[in-house]
């Protein structure tokens, strides 16, 4: 997957947890203004994990606190 | 600067380090989960002992969580299930349920079935090439548990080990909803299960703390319901469990690495085994975090922390706190003064603490006897369990010696 995939897939997995539109997700903003809640982001890192194969912590979230961060994160795993 | 970050390479194997390393650089930080956690053992001791603070109620959590967690159409259990778990009460409704089930358990004359457990464990090994010493750690004290609720022969090995060890995981932290589900469905099974035992206990029947608990409840004129009763049976089934079985898998590969630990424990005296039991359960800390939450303003270790802010207390860090224990990391047999909180403190320790004493220390020669027919091949590590609250082994293989 490249870099814009896995950003509209973050987007809609936020949104749907967040209980928003999609629209309304910005990439460069912090989880924390979707008030998404621990729970949330874990299992988003779960399922990040089984999409792209590869060992997410569930701690990710925390690590990179936005979707751009977060996607170039990603790019950078081995 | 060092942030607690449970996910830090090398932690599951050995949380020590780091923990060791916020501790002197950090001992009271804000972790990578952007709570408070707390490292020194002084600080830890302090909150647990302080009436400033309460435990968190992790019933009400589930039951703010459960519609987001389990699917639509299926019956909500994490709520149920740990409704009447003692550590996460409060005030008068603590008082009333710790005691309860404190009576119920004195019920029971473990000395016995303490005796009996590790012969009967080994029974089944003694042709065995190999075994898993974490069947070893979690057979025994399974033993001594099946007795307490008399379930003995009625759930397979295999059923009662998930069941227990998945139910101790919806405490943990980082754990996402595919695992809630999965702890959903082994409630969902314990309801089942236990709800047929207590229909059917009474005087007649075996499950002794089970029929105590009916027929006190039924005394009582504020009885707790059907549910409540088994949400406890689950918690005094985990707990007892959980803790022993992680305490001694630890225990059992310090024994295996180290001849000289194995060959001082079977010329032991009794008040040496004693002290030794003590050690090592510092150094298996299998519970190594619990969580308070302040009532009011409080000031611990400096820092002042308002109203209602969670503190993530870490009971690993604090038994190998250097200002209390020197060479914290180092098996002492003979360490004498040894005030660890593997048990925990204040109105919350453990309520099984003298039981689980007398289980190690009664375990400890004989299962060390046995073991002597086994050995750790080399380059042979153990497979940590990737849990954070609770720390054990997953598994590690002892080869049966060549017969001679
Ligand atoms: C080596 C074995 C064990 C260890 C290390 C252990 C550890 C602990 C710790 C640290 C706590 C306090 C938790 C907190 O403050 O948040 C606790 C509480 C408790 N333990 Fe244990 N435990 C062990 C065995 C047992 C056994 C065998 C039983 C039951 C038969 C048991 C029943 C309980 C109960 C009911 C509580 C809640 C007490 C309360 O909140 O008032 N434990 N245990």
């Amino acid at each position: 997957m490249n870099k814009e995939e896995i950003k509209s897939w973050l987007i809609k997995m936020i949104a749907e947890e967040a209980g928003v539109q999609p629209e309304a997700v910005q990439t460069d903003v912090s989880f924390e203004t979707f008030q998404l809640d621990s729970l949330s982001m874990i299992t988003i890192s779960y399922e990040l994990e089984k999409l792209l194969d590869k060992e997410i912590d569930p701690t990710f979230f925390w690590q990179h606190d936005s979707i751009d961060k977060l996607a170039d994160a990603v790019q950078q795993l081995a | 600067m060092i942030q607690w970050n449970p996910y830090t390479p090398g932690y599951f194997e050995n949380p020590y380090a780091h923990v060791a390393q916020c501790r002197t650089e950090l001992p009271i930080q804000k972790g990578i989960h952007k709570e408070w956690v707390i490292f020194g053992h002084k600080e830890v001791k302090e909150v647990l002992r302080s009436a400033s603070f309460r435990v968190l109620n992790l019933s009400d959590y589930f039951k703010e969580k459960e519609p987001l967690i389990v699917a639509p159409g299926t019956c909500p259990f994490l709520a149920m299930g740990t409704q009447t778990w003692i550590m996460y009460l409060n005030g008068g409704e603590h008082t009333c349920v710790r005691n309860l089930a404190d009576m119920a358990l004195r019920q029971i004359d473990f000395k016995p079935i303490i005796a009996e457990a590790v012969d009967h464990c080994f029974a089944q090994y003694s042709n065995k090439a190999t075994v898993d010493i974490v069947d070893i750690a979690t057979q025994i004290p399974l033993y001594i548990v099946e007795k307490m609720l008399g379930i003995s022969g009625l759930c397979s090995y295999e059923q009662l080990k998930r069941f227990s060890h998945l139910v101790a995981i919806s405490q943990d932290i980082f754990v996402s909803k595919h695992t809630y589900r999965d702890i959903n469905e082994e409630f969902r099974w314990a309801f089942t299960f236990f709800e047929q035992l207590y229909q059917q206990a009474g005087e007649q029947n075996p499950q002794r703390v089970i029929s105590f608990l009916k027929q006190f409840n039924h005394a009582h004129t504020e009885p707790l319901e059907k549910n409540e009763i088994i949400s406890l049976i689950i918690l005094l089934l985990m707990a007892a469990l959980e803790t022993t079985k992680d305490t001694m898998s630890v225990m059992l590969y310090e024994i295996m690495k180290d001849k000289q630990l194995g060959d001082y424990i079977l010329s032991a005296t009794d008040t040496e085994i004693n002290v030794l039991s003590e050690e090592l359960i510092r150094i298996a800390s299998p519970l190594q975090y619990t969580v308070r939450v302040a009532d009011e303003d409080v000031e611990i270790g400096g820092h002042h922390f308002p109203r209602n802010t969670k503190l993530f207390l870490c009971l690993a860090s604090a038994n190998r706190d250097p200002d209390v224990f020197p060479d914290p990391d180092a098996i002492q047999a003979k360490r004498n003064y040894n005030p660890h909180l593997s048990f925990g403190s204040g109105v919350h320790s453990c309520l099984g603490a003298r039981i689980a004493r007398n289980e190690i220390r009664s375990w400890l020669k004989p299962v060390t006897k046995h073991l002597q027919h086994y050995h750790l091949p080399a380059d042979t590590k153990p497979v940590w369990q990737k849990t954070i609250f609770m720390r054990g082994i997953k598994s590690l293989t002892v080869v049966h010696n060549p017969s001679a």
